[in-house]
């Protein structure tokens, strides 16, 4: 709308015209196209259900889209340099972050299962009939009227955390061959 | 431009006895340029603090999924695919959007600048409603994070095949059996198809232990995230109001920059989350 230099016309900033890298809107709609095709493509590979490649393949895909934004959306390509490499820094720090953290788990694994025994996880299967018992009170409250909805609300949550620390139900004890947990 | 509450007037410079410069110069700049470029770095410094911020959940995702996948496989079916997919595609259309933004404010558009911000706030929004929709849902179903987790029995889905096929919610599953002993047209009460539901959960596969960690990390992962969706929201409403004012031009353009790269990396943290949450097999 405007001149390129308003307002204070007597010298215009030499500096603001020049370094000023303004992107195509072709281009920016192009990589926008891209990235929908690409999040089509990575839900279509996903339903194919390739087994263990699938979280390969998804994260590669998802690599792919971060680089369009971050190159492009986010200007890196043309950017200075060093912009660049301070955001490749965090990548690389909250890489090994996170690899370390898996190496580590994994050799010391074996030691937890074992000081834990039995108690593998945190927190066992819900209760399922202590749960419906609670919501057949509701059902009795709601079906009397309002006023003992709030107290019902209130004490399904202490109910169900106290369930939970008294150990396992009676729901899971009748299943018979629970799966170990690993496939 | 026509100056704004921070420009000081003509007569003040003047004053300074350097001549006049660009009202949006900062005095410990030497240039615009100058200025420019230390307001991406920094922008890009706090970029850098926003992917550590979230490394520490990423590294909890992938401790927990490498240690107990089944957990994963099992939980994501209560994760809808579809509206995760749709709330992809917003947040990219919003990040074009946002980038569009700051080729107006570079071109001096004052029109399309405001368009723009509009838009990518309507799609900030959208991506919102839609997690209010999948939250909701949650809430509705009993699947909460940690000690809240208590799925409602006929809620619950039941799977084979080492909890990668879903054969249906135990609600499903007790309909059925009801109506086989009952008649088609048999429609039990609430209470009786509960019951009936928990029944059925103890008779097949149960699931795995610890679900509602799955639930606590996705919570966490998605919620951290749903407030950085609401903070870039304030962050595009404050430079809305500005741009509107006519601050933005070819000669500064800094803060839509800066605020759209915020909002770049927002949509690129749910670049990863999408596939990691809501595409498990």
């Amino acid at each position: 709308m405007s001149a390129s230099n308003t307002g204070h016309g007597t010298h215009a900033d030499p500096h603001a015209a020049h370094s000023v890298h303004v992107l195509p809107w072709q281009l920016l709609v192009g990589v926008w196209a891209l990235l929908m095709g690409l999040t089509v493509l990575t839900v279509w590979q996903w339903s194919l259900d390739l087994g263990k490649i699938d979280l390969v393949i998804a994260m590669v895909i998802a690599t792919i889209k971060a680089l369009l934004v971050a190159l492009i959306f986010m200007h890196l390509a043309w950017d200075r340099p060093f912009n660049g490499i301070v955001f490749l820094s965090s990548l690389i720090f909250a890489g090994l972050f996170v690899s370390v953290s898996l190496l580590d788990t994994d050799q010391n694994q074996d030691a937890i299962s074992k000081r834990r025994g039995d108690k593998s996880l945190v927190g066992v299967r819900p209760d399922y009939a202590a749960i419906q018992a609670e919501h057949a009170k509701h059902a009795k409250h709601a079906g009397h009227g309002a006023g003992g909805h709030g107290a019902g609300d209130h004490g399904s949550g202490d109910h169900g955390a106290a369930d939970h620390g008294a150990g396992t139900p009676a729901a899971d004890q009748a299943t018979p061959a629970a799966p170990a947990g690993d496939h | 431009m026509t100056s704004t509450a921070e420009a000081p007037p003509a007569h003040a410079h003047a004053a300074h006895g350097h001549g006049a410069h660009d009202p949006h110069l900062a005095h410990h700049f030497d240039t615009p340029e100058q200025q420019f470029d230390a307001g991406k770095l920094g922008i890009w410094v706090f970029l850098v603090t926003e992917v550590l911020f979230f490394s520490g959940l990423f590294c909890a995702y992938s401790i927990w999924r490498s240690e107990h996948p089944e957990v994963f496989v099992y939980a994501h079916h209560y994760l809808d695919t579809f509206w995760g997919a749709i709330n992809t595609g917003v947040l990219l259309l919003s990040s074009l959007t946002a980038a569009w933004a700051v080729r107006s404010a570079q071109l001096g558009n004052k029109s399309g600048l405001i368009l723009n911000i509009i838009i990518t706030l309507i799609c900030a929004f959208g991506f919102l409603g839609i997690k209010y929709v999948e939250y909701s849902a949650k809430w509705h179903h009993g699947t909460l994070p940690g000690r809240f987790y208590e799925p409602h029995p006929e809620s619950v889905l039941i799977t084979t095949d080492g909890y990668t096929k879903e054969l249906g919610t135990a609600g499903d599953l007790a309909l059925a059996e009801l109506r086989a002993e009952k008649g088609a047209d048999y429609t039990p009460s609430d209470v009786e198809l509960g019951e009936r539901a928990v029944q059925v959960i103890a008779k097949h596969d149960p699931e795995p232990e610890a679900v509602r960690t799955f639930f606590a990390i996705y919570f966490c992962m998605t919620g951290l995230h749903g407030i950085h969706v609401v903070a870039g929201i304030i962050a595009f409403l404050w430079i809305l109001g500005r741009a509107m004012k006519g601050e933005f031009g070819p000669t500064f353009f800094g803060p839509v920059d800066y605020t759209a790269l915020y909002w770049h990396l927002v949509d690129l943290i749910w670049i990863y989350l999408f596939p990691l949450l809501y595409l498990i097999k």
